[in-house]
Formats: structure tokens, C-alpha cells, sequence
């Protein structure tokens, strides 16, 4: 119990939790649409301004869980209610919360159809997500992992474009389909360890190296299939192209965040001989993913699915980063998933806004509205270049950072850094189809399709407002890092040095075992 | 004396079915009238039964009437599950029989006796007693499918079930002969003793138990006697489909556990045998209602899938520390979803149940977004996704799987339970992404619907609040 | 092979046995009057076509009425051993077979209102 920092006073994730549960339950006594509209705003801004106050009271020097609740929830079963953040979550937790509000701005006017069923659907989804990122019990993630899924299916079946049902239930399937081991890994970890789910629990705990391996593979299954690394990603064009802009925004911002929480939270600490092992083939799938994704993102004509694959790249980066194992990529890596969330978060709410116009995701379609639509390219402009890191924007600052762990495991290795050689490439690959896609927008031949008329249509007050933040925060990452790095350094340097005592122990245990 | 108390509820089931009878003579006698008196009895037997766990802590008498009925905590929960269907069934009959009109009083009060014979079941601690209550069981329900006599289907139904029915009964019957052949006697106990001190594999006692259990693969609809279940189900009306899958399961499931629970002996000796049935059973189920089209079909089959899941609990049972908490969890979660799928049906079905294949429920959730959301969340708890019943139910299943060191069946288990995603999301996606081609008028005042939507919230307060353990 | 299973199984050939047995020793035994051809015909209960195919109609009121005679004479069957040993089952066994009768009373009452004992 020594990890955990009881929380005595306000239960305040407990009502992070709930508060949008309750916003969904209130919603089902509305009728009228605008109402819907005004209190699914009100429950997101609420719950994103009361998760600020986390910030106030969060300790940043201890790497121990913190506002810890826990309540017998299923005795039987020694299950409880358990939830505490760290570090690392209490980023990915204030992502979710704050991008929601701008979620739901986003769907005021896109979303047309049965919005009060949209509306609940957001609320259940960031119940559900917030869950995820605070569970400390093994059952309450897995919960809080799979109710993530009908929502979210429903997001894309409902409210989606052509091609949703079979975009969702392949989303639904394959996401399904991943945590099957994963269910199995949990009860045998529960089986260990004393009958007990509590996560902080398992955590460094010498299993055999085969366990571990069987561990590892069901985690990796899970996570790399919800991350998605490179041969699992087939689901994620098809679920990105066709959801709603608001469901594309909570795919890319926080839903692919799950798979790289995972990998930190589990994959890492309950199997890191396993890890050790298997990091090699990891990194080198990264590298894959990074290039396809790249190469993939060059040839598209839709712009969510130019997105979409440059997501598979960028996350790429992201579990490169995490499988460095040293401070440097872990952090780069946290800190990548805080800007590739608010990124391409920022990037799909700027094509929701086009096609919102022009009902069309195609850049032929959108060439030139540089001309006419000012606002909307002087946005567009500083995501895309974040997107491709450019420095001075927060992309560069994680991955610069993702690059330097690269090198640094390398050399520690006493190789040649053919790793981040490989890496460099795909940040290459990523300007190349970005300012592709941006020159068109801004010069492209404007005869082809007339839109002209766009001239009128610029971004109205509501859109200023949605995008702003956003642009803000790719600015203040860029040029300063340092609190967001303060915040998940214990945490991070924690893990990496718990890694190295196991990783020190497990060769001493192997070299009695040789003697 | 005590022995009465213990068997208050099913004395007033039993007391019920007779007065419903004579009911049924009276000259004024109104069929809507005897479904709101049998949904008293079994209202009233509930919370009899209710008040037996409640009040009487240990289990008061292991066994009663001279070893023949026993009572423990998992007949308890058998007997309240039970209970509970049969009052639901009849929330959604009287629904039914507003658009559907074949029905008279007699179906009420053989509701009660097939649930009569459904608590002896899981009482059963002798194998003459099991098979008697087996009979009552099987003929109320015999009756109950073949109810509507002018329909053929329901008349292939019944035919096929009956003669069936009988032959799975001879089989029980020389099943028990050859068990009283080896261990002298018919009773648990003594079989249990018998076993102590003789290995379980002689052919006298492995023929009994292979008879035995035929009947009751026969009965919970698993591999390889489940070809019955698909026309039986399709042919029987909404609420006795959605009766007999449920209850009926409940019941035979609860005799087989106590049997199999015996002794260590006889368990082992029919792991092998079981473990490879329950995976026949689900993967054979799941490709069975892959390729349906027929939502009563579909869960039918969905049903062979979920004996199979059942079957892994009693390969995962533990004779020593039998307590069923998982299996009376797991079927309580089962036919609260099942029961509810049944409601909806009743309710949405319309007359001569018009409504049943998947495109019948393209845009159901436009115009009835209440029970288009109801029946999703059975199908979800059918199919096993947190935070419903259904999940809680596969999760203590595979976690019971995994403890007895089954991991393989545990993790087959899972994969087939993502199979089977694969039809309940064909309803859902009927559901709510396609437009709407009818209405879906509905007659005004239906219990049913009532029915759903408790069921519903019981989805969820099951799922979170898992009491039964 | 264990004596049990031998066992049962010469059991099971001398019951196959007996059966071609029995009715081969009653043709050589018992009485012929095979001149008369009336007499060979099978004759079952007034019923005379006995041979004939199986799907022969009958009208309900037959089955009706065996099923019913079952069921009032099985009862006789379960009053036998009660009142061989009715001085010591006492007042507990009495109100016993009190309720039994009681509950297949009920049972006559429903036929009776029900009009299955009409010959129509």
C-alpha cells in the first residue's frame, strides 16, 4: 500500500467518473435539442474545469498514485473500487477531460440527427474513458476498456458516413477481439498474486520468464491492436474515415492513447523481463509502422484518411519512444501522446469543418480555399506543421525527445543508431505529405471546383473558439516543455528505474543460476 | 414440520397450478384474469423463496423428505431464478395473448406445474425423484410449445420435441437403472459413498452416468443433441421460447451440477468428456447462429452457445468446495438477458409474430428508442460486454475455468464469446443504422414492456451489484 | 474384463435368446386349430383390421379415456403399500394420502367440468 496516497477529503475522480454518467442520465429528461446541446456542454466543461483543480493539488515529486479512492465493490472476488492517478495518467486524464468540451462544440451543428442520443453517447464515452485512465483495479479497467466500445460503435454506426456499419463493426470486432487474451492475463495475474486485482500490486513481481512471455504477448495483443502498430492498424483508416467528426477527434486524440497507457502501465512494470526481451522486435515494428504510415499518408486523397495513417506513423513514434526504455524516449513518448492528441485532435476538427461546408473529405474539393477562408488556413497552418514537428511547435519537442532516447539506447547498446537513422525518414515522410496536402489547400487550382463562395463561410465565433486552445497549447508546448515534463518526470524515472533494479535482478538470478 | 417450511414456495406453485385449473372450469373464467393470478403465485413464491434464503442462514435442511429433496444455497438460487422466469414469462404472455389469441387458462396453470417440476429438479438429491420431476417439467412444457394448435410450425415444434423428449426420458431411466445397478442405490449420498471406495469407470457406473448425461445434453440443448432447439424455439410462442430457455435450463443445469458434485471420482472421470462437449458446443452454436436470420432462431442457437459456457463451469466445478455460485451467477445473468430478448419480442412481435427476422428491426430505434435501447443491452449482456450481468457472469466463468487450471477452456471460451459478437451487433446494427420501413405500432398497455425494461435495470444492477455471490 | 460386465453380458444373450425361444415352443406346444380361418385372424379388442397400416384413425374419446383409466388406477397402485402399513404411519400418513386424493380430486373435478367423460 505504499505506492498509494489515500485521498480523505473530496472523492474528486470519483466524480469525474460519474459526473458525465449523471450528465447522460440528465440528458434522457430532455427533449428539446438546443437544451441537449447546452447540457452536454455544461457536464464536459464542468468536468474539464474540475479536473484543473487536480493540478493544484497533484504532488509532482513522488511517483506514488495519488487521490486514491478505494471501496469493496465485489467481496467474492476481492474486486474493488479502486482509482488513484499518476504522473503519467493525470496527462492522459486532463487530455480527455479538456478536449470533450471541444468535442461537443464541434457536433453542434454537424451532428443533425437524434442528437440527444449523440450527446449521451459522448457523456458514456468519457465516463468510460476517464475510467481507463484511473483504474488501479485489474476488473474496474477492463470495465471501464470494453464499455469504451459500444459508444463509441454506436458514435460511428449511427452518426458515420457511407461506409459505417462496416467501418464499426470491424472497429468493434477487432478491438473485441484484442482484449480476449488480455481478460485471460488478468485472472492469471489474479491467481498469483494473492487473489487480489489490484494493479500496484503486480507490478514487479519476479514471475517466470515464460509467464512473463505469455503476459506480455496478451497485453501486447491488446495494446498494439488499440494503439494500432503497424500490422493491426487495419481497423483505424476505416473507423477514422467514416466517424463523425467529434468521434474522429476522441478515435485519434484519446482512444489510440489507451494502447501506448497500456504499455506504461501494464506491459512495462508486470512483465518487464518479457519486455526486455521482445523490445528489439517492438522498436523495429515501430520503425515499420512509422515508414508505412508515411508512405500510405503520401498517397491519399482523402484527408482523414491522410490523417489517419499519419496517426499510424506518429503513434509508431510514440511506442519507439516508450520501448527505448530510458527516461528520455519514455517521456518524449508521454509527452508525443499529449500532442499527437491535441494534433491531430485539432487536425480532424479542422476537416469536420470543411466538410461541414463542402460535404466533401477529398483535397481535390478543398483546393485553394486559402484564398477565402483566411481564418480557417491560419489554423490549419500550425497544426499541420505541428503534425510534422516542426520546431517551435510541441511535435517537434516530443519528437526530438523520442529520437534522443533512440539514440541513446543504441549507443548504450554499443551499436550503431540504426534505429533512429531508420526513425528520421518518417519524420521526413510526414512534411512531405503534409505540406502536400496544405499547398493544395492554400494554392491549389481553385477552378476545379468554384469555392468561392466560401468566401462567406469562414470559421464563425463558435470555431474560433473550439480551435484556439488548441493552438495555444501547440504553442506553449513548443517553446516550454518543462511543466508539462515536471508533472510525469517522477512517474517516468520511477518506472525506468524500477525497470533497470528488475532487469539487474533478473541477470544476477540468471548468473547464480549459471555458477 | 420444518421440512414444510422449506417447501413453502413450491407448495404455493403447486397450490396455484390447482386452483388455475379449477379456475379454468368456471364459467366466467378470463384468460387475462388467470396470467394476473399466476403472476401473484409466482410473485408470492418468490418472495417465500426469498424469504427461506433470507431468514434461514445455513442451509436449515441438507435434505428433507427422507433424503429425496435436499436444499442448499445453489437449489435456493436455482429455485428463486426459476421463480423469477415464471413471472416474467407471464408479464409477456399477458402481453402476447392481446394480439395472439390462443390461449386459455390452462396455460397458466401448466406454466406452474412445469415450474413445480423445474424446483424439484434442482432439489432432486435422489435420481427416481429427478426423473419424476423431470416428466412434470418436460410434459407442462410438452403442452406449452404445442399450444397453439392451428399453427404448423408450432405443431412440427412439438412433435419433434415430444418424441424426442420421451427417448432422452427412457435414456434418463436406464441411466438410473444401470447407477442403481452399480452403487445399489439411487440416492446422492449413497452413490457419493459408493464412489468413495470404487473407482467411477466401471461399466456399470460409466454406462449410468453416459445415459444420465445424454438426457441431459438432450435437455440443455448441447453438442451433439442441439439440432432440436432451433424449430422448437422458432415454433413455441415468444413468452414459452423465452420460458423454456431460461427456467428449463436453469433447472436440468442445477440437477447436473449437484450430481456431477458428488464426488471428485465421478467428476474426473467425465472431465475429458465434458471439457471437449463444451467446446463443441459453443463453437458449433456460434456457427449455427452465424447463419441465421430469424431473431428467435438466432437466440435459440445463441442459447446452445451459452450451455457450452455453462458446460465449462461444471468442468471448472470443484466437488470439495461445490458451492454453484458461479453457475446460479451466470444463469441468473443469462436469463434475465434471455427472459428480456423474449419480453421485447412479445411486446414488439405483433400478431401471428409478424416481427422476428433482423430486417423486421431496421430502425426500431427511431421510433421506439426505448425498446431498441432495451434490447441492446440484452444483446450486450448476452454477448458479454462490462459493465452488464453478462459480463460479470463469463468473467466468474473464465475465472473459474482458470482457477481449476483449464486455461485453454477459459481462453476458447472468451474467443467464442467474440465470435458471437458477431450476431448480436447484425440486431443492433438492424437496430439503429438502418431507417425505419414501419412503425411499429404497438398495442397500448403492455406489461411487457414493463417487463423489459425492469429487466433491463436488472442487467445492470446484477452486473454491479453481484448479490447472488 | 471384469465378472460384472460378463456378466451383463450373457444376460443380454440369454433375454436375446428367450425371445425366438418363446415363440418357437409355442407354436410346437400349444393347441392348433388352424382349420378354422376365422380363427387365425388377429383380433384386438373389437378392433378388427389389426394388420393393417398404421395410420388408421382413431377418434380421441379412445385415448382420452386410457390416458384417464391410467391415471385413476396407477392411483390404486400407490394406496396398496399405505394401507398395509397404514397403524404405522398413523396420523402422518393419513393426511398424506388425505392430500394425494385431494390433489387427484381436483384432477377428476377439471375432467369432469371440462366434459371429457361426455360420450358424444
Amino acid at each position: 500500500m505504499d505506492q498509494l496516497l489515500l485521498n480523505s477529503g473530496f472523492p474528486i475522480l470519483s466524480v469525474l467518473i460519474f459526473l458525465p454518467m449523471l450528465g447522460a442520465l440528465v440528458l434522457l429528461l430532455i427533449k428539446d435539442e438546443e437544451n441537449c446541446r447546452w447540457t452536454a456542454l455544461a457536464f464536459t466543461t464542468v468536468v474539464a474545469l474540475l479536473s484543473l483543480t487536480l493540478l493544484s493539488g497533484f504532488d509532482s515529486t513522488t511517483a506514488r498514485f495519488q487521490f486514491v479512492e478505494m471501496r469493496p465493490w465485489i467481496e467474492a472476488f476481492n474486486i474493488n473500487y479502486t482509482v488513484g492517478v499518476d504522473g503519467i495518467s493525470i496527462l492522459l486524464l486532463l487530455l480527455t477531460t479538456l478536449i470533450m468540451p471541444f468535442c461537443v462544440l464541434v457536433s453542434w451543428t454537424y451532428i443533425k440527427k437524434r442528437v440527444r442520443a449523440f450527446m449521451i453517447c459522448m457523456l458514456i464515452m468519457e465516463t468510460a474513458m476517464i475510467g481507463v485512465f484511473v483504474a488501479l483495479d485489474f476488473v474496474l479497467f477492463y470495465v471501464m476498456w470494453e464499455a469504451m466500445l459500444i459508444p463509441m460503435y454506436l458514435l460511428i454506426g449511427i452518426w458515420g458516413g457511407p461506409r459505417r456499419i462496416y467501418a464499426s463493426v470491424k472497429f468493434f470486432l477487432y478491438t473485441l477481439a484484442g482484449s480476449v487474451l488480455l481478460l485471460v492475463a488478468i485472472i492469471w495475474l489474479y491467481m498469483q498474486n494473492g487473489y487480489s486485482f489490484f494493479i500496484p500490486d503486480m507490478m514487479w513481481q519476479s514471475y517466470s520468464t515464460s509467464a512473463q512471455m505469455f503476459l506480455f504477448l496478451a497485453f501486447f495483443l491488446a495494446f498494439a491492436i488499440k494503439v494500432p502498430m503497424f500490422p493491426f492498424h487495419t481497423w483505424l483508416p476505416a473507423a477514422h474515415v467514416e466517424a463523425p467528426a467529434a468521434g474522429s477527434v476522441i478515435l485519434a486524440s484519446l482512444l489510440l492513447k489507451m494502447g501506448a497507457y497500456g504499455f506504461l502501465r501494464f506491459a512495462l512494470p508486470i512483465t518487464p523481463e518479457a519486455t526486455a526481451i521482445m523490445m528489439p522486435w517492438v522498436l523495429w515494428l515501430s520503425i515499420i509502422g512509422i515508414i508505412y504510415g508515411g508512405f500510405t499518408a503520401l498517397a491519399q486523397s482523402d484527408m482523414k484518411k491522410l490523417i489517419a495513417y499519419s496517426s499510424v506513423g506518429h503513434m509508431g513514434f510514440i511506442t519507439l519512444g516508450i520501448f527505448t526504455l530510458n527516461l528520455d524516449g519514455i517521456e518524449g513518448a508521454v509527452l508525443q501522446m499529449i500532442n499527437h492528441g491535441v494534433t491531430t485532435g485539432a487536425l480532424f476538427l479542422c476537416i469536420g469543418m470543411i466538410y461541414e461546408r463542402t460535404h466533401s473529405r477529398d483535397i481535390e474539393s478543398a483546393t485553394g480555399i486559402g484564398k477565402y477562408m483566411p481564418v480557417y488556413i491560419t489554423f490549419f497552418t500550425f497544426f499541420s506543421l505541428a503534425a510534422f514537428a516542426f520546431p517551435g511547435t510541441n511535435g517537434f519537442v516530443g519528437e526530438f525527445m523520442i529520437i534522443a532516447g533512440t539514440f541513446k539506447y543504441s549507443l548504450s547498446q554499443g551499436n550503431f543508431p540504426w534505429l533512429a537513422l531508420a526513425s528520421i525518414p518518417g519524420a521526413v515522410l510526414a512534411a512531405a505529405y503534409m505540406l502536400r496536402m496544405l499547398q493544395r489547400k492554400i494554392w491549389g487550382r481553385e477552378h476545379n471546383p468554384d469555392n468561392s463562395w466560401l468566401k462567406e463561410h469562414d470559421l464563425n465565433i463558435r470555431e474560433i473558439i473550439t480551435l484556439a486552445p488548441f493552438l495555444l497549447f501547440v504553442l506553449w508546448v513548443g517553446l516550454a516543455p518543462k511543466p508539462f515534463l515536471n508533472i510525469m518526470h517522477s512517474s517516468v524515472s520511477a518506472l525506468v528505474q524500477n525497470f533497470a533494479t528488475c532487469q539487474a535482478k533478473a541477470v544476477a538470478i540468471a548468473g547464480t543460476i549459471l555458477n | 414440520m420444518h421440512d414444510l417450511v422449506s417447501f413453502l414456495p413450491l407448495v404455493i406453485t403447486c397450490t396455484g397450478a390447482l386452483l388455475l385449473m379449477l379456475y379454468a372450469v368456471c364459467p366466467k373464467a378470463e384468460q387475462e384474469k388467470a396470467s394476473l393470478m399466476s403472476m401473484g403465485f409466482f410473485a408470492v413464491a418468490f418472495f417465500a423463496q426469498l424469504l427461506v434464503v433470507c431468514t434461514v442462514s445455513r442451509p436449515l435442511f441438507p435434505e428433507t423428505f427422507n433424503g429425496m429433496l435436499g436444499v442448499s444455497g445453489f437449489t435456493n438460487a436455482a429455485c428463486l431464478i426459476v421463480y423469477a422466469c415464471g413471472f416474467f414469462t407471464t408479464l409477456s404472455s399477458h402481453t402476447y395473448f392481446r394480439e395472439n389469441h390462443f390461449a386459455t387458462v390452462e396455460f397458466y396453470s401448466l406454466l406452474l406445474f412445469s415450474a413445480v417440476g423445474m424446483v424439484l429438479l434442482s432439489m432432486a438429491r435422489e435420481l427416481i425423484t429427478a426423473f419424476i420431476a423431470l416428466e412434470i417439467m418436460s410434459l407442462a412444457i410438452y403442452v406449452l410449445v404445442g399450444f397453439n394448435r392451428a399453427s404448423s410450425r408450432s405443431t412440427e415444434a412439438i412433435f419433434k420435441y415430444l418424441i424426442l423428449g420421451a427417448f432422452s426420458g427412457a435414456f434418463f431411466c436406464m441411466g438410473t437403472a444401470m447407477i442403481y445397478g452399480a452403487a445399489g442405490s439411487t440416492r446422492f449420498d449413497s452413490i457419493a459413498e459408493w464412489l468413495a471406495f470404487n473407482p467411477a469407470t466401471t461399466p456399470l457406473m460409466l454406462g449410468g452416468a453416459f445415459f444420465l448425461l445424454i438426457t441431459i445434453f438432450f435437455k440443455i440443448s448441447a453438442f451433439p443433441f442441439h439440432a432440436w432447439v432451433l424449430d422448437v424455439y422458432d415454433g413455441s410462442s415468444n413468452p414459452i421460447t423465452g420460458f423454456m430457455a431460461t427456467a428449463l435450463k436453469t433447472a436440468v443445469f442445477a440437477m447436473i451440477a449437484n450430481f456431477l458434485a458428488l464426488s471428485g471420482n465421478l467428476h474426473d472421470s467425465w472431465i475429458t468428456g465434458l471439457f471437449w462437449i463444451a467446446v463443441f458446443t459453443m463453437f458449433g452454436g456460434n456457427l449455427i447462429a452465424i447463419g441465421q436470420d430469424n431473431v428467435k432462431r438466432m437466440i435459440a442457437a445463441s442459447g446452445i452457445v451459452h450451455s457450452g459456457y455453462l458446460l465449462i463451469a461444471l468442468v471448472a466445478i470443484n466437488s470439495e468446495y461445490f458451492s454453484g455460485a458461479v453457475i446460479a451467477y451466470y444463469l441468473a445473468a443469462y436469463s434475465v438477458a434471455t427472459l428480456g430478448m423474449f419480453a421485447a419480442l412479445s411486446w414488439l412481435g405483433g400478431e401471428g409474430e409478424k416481427r422476428v427476422t433482423f430486417d423486421d428491426f431496421k430502425g426500431l430505434a427511431k421510433r421506439q428508442p426505448l425498446a431498441a435501447a432495451t434490447i441492446a443491452v440484452f444483446l450486450l449482456s448476452m454477448a458479454g460486454i462490462p459493465p452488464t450481468a453478462g459480463f460479470m457472469g463469463k468473467f466468474y466463468i473464465i475465472t473459474s475455468a482458470i482457477s481449476a487450471g483449464q486455461i485453454a477452456l477459459g481462453v476458447l471460451g472468451i474467443i467464442s464469446s467474440i465470435i458471437s459478437m458477431w450476431y448480436y451487433l447484425r440486431l443492433i446494427v438492424s437496430m439503429y443504422f438502418h431507417d425505419a420501413e414501419e412503425d411499429f405500432i404497438v398495442d397500448g398497455s403492455s406489461l411487457a414492456s414493463i417487463s423489459t425494461v425492469a429487466l433491463a435495470v436488472a442487467v445492470f444492477a446484477i452486473g454491479l451489484f453481484p448479490l447472488v455471490l | 474384463m471384469s465378472s460384472e460386465l460378463l456378466f451383463s453380458i450373457i444376460a443380454i444373450f440369454l433375454l436375446a435368446a428367450l425371445v425366438p425361444i418363446g415363440m418357437v415352443a409355442t407354436t410346437i406346444l400349444g393347441p392348433r386349430s388352424s382349420k378354422e380361418k376365422i380363427k387365425n385372424e388377429a383380433y384386438e379388442s373389437g378392433i378388427k383390421n389389426v394388420l393393417g397400416g398404421v395410420d388408421q384413425k382413431f377418434s380421441v374419446k379412445f385415448y382420452l379415456i386410457t390416458i384417464l383409466f391410467l391415471i385413476f388406477d396407477i392411483e390404486a397402485v400407490f394406496m396398496y403399500p399405505w394401507a398395509v402399513n397404514v397403524r404405522e404411519l398413523s396420523w402422518f400418513g393419513f393426511t398424506e394420502m388425505v392430500v394425494f386424493i385431494l390433489l387427484l380430486l381436483t384432477g377428476l373435478i377439471y375432467i369432469l367440468r371440462k366434459g371429457v367423460l361426455n360420450w358424444r
